[in-house]
């Protein structure tokens, strides 16, 4: 792949410094004098406004090979939108350079900029200009784009009675329209009802597929791993690692668990009432701690949570919840009263692999009183753990199938 | 090939793009100014003739009331006063709009900068583009005004006109490329600003005649290239005398509209990357 190998993009020591206003309370002013008296501690507190510094990119190298999906990966603040926008040209990096060698086009401005009082046929023209596209070829494409925003005939009726579904179809059909060699987007912006959004997503892998370069933020593991070459992973605003996707991807869940857990487990005893507390949850395969949190679905695997109770009651109800990663709660599990006993215990539930569908799930700690009162609340507790589910290539299960779970069924026919 | 290298974009943090950029987006010049006239007069019953009403209003009110007054009145020999007063308060209502929507363009247009990157500067031209389509109609008018009340006037005025469209026009480009930039970090700036367009509004000859001024007072107003020209505009093509064109009026005007726009460039280059930071 001679051809193949041209950059696309080139990034080099980019960093971007952010100035933080911060009000802090004067420590040498008239409220010290009151030191002792902290009911007056309000009285002649004096205020400064600190201008803080705060490095959102640190040092950023890396390059894009033309026709190759990026995959950009990291926790919220990590910096992945900072750098996004920095290249998209809407933010300009506090040192550094970036090459681009191509048109650029941003999903990032989805549905921005549309009138409301103008009809979505003339916010299409104008929306296309403004992504630097040309009267003549937004002529071309309407025809495309208004089909696939599937608006028909509401696409001469002013904006402002549309729908928002309806407006983020059609900012999204002139997007995803733009004839561009470099498409900069970000997963969390695939918009509208269920079955647009299955739409777009599949535009979106189709656009990474089809040989144009392509910068890929998402959430989602399992479609970073469908569709990117490589990854980027990124933390506090640096490049923790760039590589081939798998390893990358792994890499990083493992980093969720082991900071995760490192961090509750200091701090273990705060989880839970005095009544009941959680020790530890883990992955175990074979009887064995598993390491790796990407799981194959073809391997059995378990769920282990130790409590420690103080008391068993009736009324208690503990287990866990599985919730995707999504925050949708897909269900909730509760020990058996009869298996649960006194003292330090570790419990084993068997994952029900072939019901899930490929993605990523957490895992959290649950326990409440008879429905009512949260004894550990599953959505806010530190008692968990995240994995991604996958296929395996031998299997026809490699894929993610649409809805929430992906039931092994057993067929015959007569 | 060529294609390919049509698109290259290079940014680094020591070098900025140039001022002039906006060139390579004519098209979107045309579409915002489009979408400004468009959405200013949809949904109105009477549409674009507002456009006109509102100079014709003011000056029939003004031309009736005030300048029927001896001393008030502009003093060109053949023609109404009312007419005057039309042409000064359609260069007015030009550089408002212009101004008034070109300090507020950016800070306006907070989701557009936050997600597309275009030059700026598009946004404070669009502005003014609009109106001058606006101006336009009401110069039409004031053409059909003159034939139709018989008032002589110097066919060549019009150019001047067009000159002092030009320059109201670069005038109201560079106080916006001054105090847009600066009204998305300090929003002192929108309070101010309908203060400033009214105490401009007062101390500009709009509705009465520059000479009834103190002669100190007009020394310092000249420096204003909105008066100048007015001026100059003004007798070019209502007065009588055989050479209505003061050259030196004009000179005013450009000297300081240059001044402006050089600051103006000036503010805006050194504030335009840094926009999105503060919204």
């Amino acid at each position: 792949m001679p051809k193949n190998n041209e950059v696309a993009i080139e990034v080099k020591n980019l960093s971007k410094k952010f100035i933080v206003n911060q009000t802090i309370a004067r420590k040498d002013g008239i409220r010290d004098m009151f030191k002792k008296k902290d009911k007056f501690v309000g009285l002649g507190a004096e205020e400064r406004i600190v201008g803080k510094n705060f490095w959102a990119l640190r040092d950023i190298n890396f390059t894009v090979n033309k026709g190759e999906t990026l995959g950009i990966i990291g926790l919220n603040g990590a910096g992945k939108t900072t750098m996004l926008n920095i290249l998209a040209q809407i933010l300009e990096p506090t040192t550094g350079s970036f090459t681009m060698r191509g048109r650029v086009s941003s999903l990032l401005g989805v549905g921005t900029g549309f009138h409301l009082e103008l009809s979505g046929r003339e916010n299409v023209f104008f929306n296309g200009a403004l992504l630097g596209m040309t009267r003549k070829e937004i002529a071309d494409k309407f025809d495309d784009i208004v089909a696939f925003s599937e608006l028909g005939s509401f696409i001469d009726t002013p904006v402002k009675y549309y729908s928002s579904g309806m407006r983020s179809r059609l900012g999204f059909s002139v997007a995803m329209n733009l004839d561009a060699e470099i498409t900069i987007i970000d997963e969390a912006l695939a918009v509208g009802d269920v079955s647009f959004k299955k739409k777009s997503t599949e535009k979106m892998r189709e656009t990474a597929f089809t040989g144009k370069t392509t910068l890929f933020v998402s959430h989602q593991m399992s479609i970073v791993q469908d569709v990117c070459d490589r990854v980027l992973w990124l933390k506090d605003g640096r490049i923790v690692k760039i590589g081939e996707t798998q390893k990358i991807i792994d890499e990083y869940i493992d980093s969720l668990n082991s900071a995760d857990t490192e961090q509750w487990v200091k701090s273990r005893d705060h989880i839970g009432n005095k009544d009941i507390s959680v020790e530890d949850i883990f992955l175990s395969q074979n009887g064995k701690k598993i390491r790796t949190s990407n799981i194959r679905r073809k391997n059995k695997v378990s769920v282990g949570i130790t409590y420690d109770l103080k008391k068993v009651s009736e009324t208690y109800s503990i287990g866990f919840t599985l919730l995707n990663d999504r925050g949708t709660r897909l269900f909730r599990a509760a020990i058996p009263k009869s298996k649960l006993k006194k003292g330090r215990n570790t419990y084993f539930a068997e994952l029900p692999v072939n019901l899930l569908n490929n993605g990523g799930y957490v895992i959290a700690a649950d326990a409440d009183i008879m429905n009512q009162e949260w004894l550990i609340n599953p959505t806010s507790t530190r008692a968990k753990l995240v994995f991604t589910l996958s296929g395996t290539r031998e299997d026809d299960w490699n894929l993610g199938r649409d809805g929430l779970v992906k039931p092994q069924l057993k067929w015959r026919s007569e | 090939m060529s294609q390919e290298t049509k698109y290259i974009t290079h940014i680094s943090a020591e070098k900025h793009k140039g001022f002039f950029e906006f060139l390579k987006y004519k098209e979107l010049v045309y579409f915002f100014t489009w979408r400004e006239f468009k959405v200013r007069y949809k949904q109105t019953f009477f549409g674009v003739i507002w456009a006109l009403a509102q100079p014709l209003l003011f000056a029939g009110i003004i031309g009736i009331i005030l300048t029927r007054r001896a001393g008030l009145s502009f003093g060109f020999e053949q023609t109404s006063d009312i007419v005057v007063v039309f042409l000064s308060f359609s260069l007015w209502q030009f550089f408002q709009g212009s101004f008034g929507g070109g300090v507020n363009s950016i800070s306006g247009n907070k989701p557009l900068i936050k997600k597309i990157y275009f030059p700026k500067v598009i946004l404070i031209l669009s502005y003014i583009s609009s109106r001058t389509v606006d101006f336009l109609l009401q110069a039409i008018v004031l053409l059909l005004l003159l034939v139709a009340s018989g008032s002589h006037f110097n066919p060549m005025g019009f150019i001047a006109i067009f000159v002092g469209l030009i320059i109201v026009g670069l005038t109201a480009l560079g106080a916006s490329l001054i105090l847009a930039p600066l009204n998305v970090k300090y929003r002192d700036v929108s309070i101010v600003l309908p203060f400033l367009i009214r105490i401009m509004f007062f101390t500009t000859p709009i509705w009465y005649p520059f000479h009834i001024l103190p002669e100190t007072l007009q020394k310092v107003l000249l420096f204003n290239p909105i008066v100048s020209v007015l001026e100059f505009s003004r007798e070019a093509l209502f007065s009588t005398a055989p050479n209505p064109y003061d050259f030196t009026l004009l000179l005013y005007s450009l000297v300081s509209v240059a001044v402006l726009l050089f600051i103006g460039v000036f503010v805006f280059k050194s504030r335009e990357g840094s926009l999105a930071d503060y919204m």
